[in-house]
């Protein structure tokens, strides 16, 4: 039984992610049919296109943050029963030994994912549709991450 | 080719602002920039890299490239 207000920072990491998560399943169905993408797509897009996908990609960019800063290292804390600050690869690391998360690298790619998004979103459009294309077939695996995550830290909370 | 204020050793800190210029497939370049840079933040950690992806100079691809930032790289860059 791990301390109350532990606990509390968990449940509201996780309940933070899950309503992340279900914008992102909902943007993902709406989004199928036009990807993937190129420049000509990107730049034809109506508005309400234009919405969802940056709705998409808002949401990605708060679930990996909420991930990053809060679920990690509250899962942390439940392995090491530590509250000490400490880098974050070190914690990303302790993720992987411990089998919370499958890999730090490909966590730190869906990192390099969404940054490129940041820079080169909208402005150039065909380095940006290779990169939504990439993040979008690769939903899935980013959503098992979170989802695998999730289940580890409802198991070692018992 | 690393441009920017890294080129000037009497600077400090700053972003680290590297032009690379390829002819592979804009597709497969993508790639490889997100593994390079992945690759360089695990190592350096979480500093800022400014990664500029462009196509050799006098080819089709960097006809079409009005970026002004390729441009300044290229003026003031240090090849690496």
């Amino acid at each position: 039984m791990i301390p109350d207000l532990e606990q509390l920072k968990l449940e509201s990491a996780i309940k933070e992610c899950d309503s992340h998560l279900a914008r992102l399943d909902r943007g993902y169905a709406l989004l199928a049919d036009i990807f993937p993408v190129d420049a000509a797509v990107l730049a034809g897009l109506d508005e309400v296109r234009v919405e969802q996908l940056d709705q998409f990609l808002f949401r990605f960019a708060k679930l990996q943050d909420a991930m990053g800063s809060r679920l990690f290292l509250a899962v942390d804390w439940l392995i090491s029963g530590k509250n000490e600050a400490r880098p974050f690869f070190d914690i990303l690391a302790n993720l992987e030994k411990y089998h919370a998360i499958e890999s730090a690298d490909s966590w730190q790619a869906f990192r390099e994912l969404r940054n490129n998004l940041s820079h080169e979103y909208p402005d150039n459009a065909a380095e940006s549709a290779i990169t939504l294309n990439l993040l979008f077939a690769q939903w899935p695996a980013f959503r098992g991450i979170y989802t695998r995550l999730r289940d580890f830290a409802a198991s070692a909370a018992r | 080719m690393l441009f920017g204020s890294r080129v000037d050793d009497s600077k400090r800190g700053g972003d680290i602002d590297i032009l690379v210029e390829s002819d592979e497939p804009l597709d497969a370049g993508v790639r490889h920039k997100l593994e390079a840079l992945s690759d360089m933040h695990i190592r350096l950690g979480d500093r800022k890299i400014d990664f500029v992806l462009a196509s050799p100079p006098g080819s089709a691809g960097d006809a079409q490239d009005g970026r002004r930032i390729v441009q300044i790289a290229r003026e003031t860059g240090i090849p690496l």
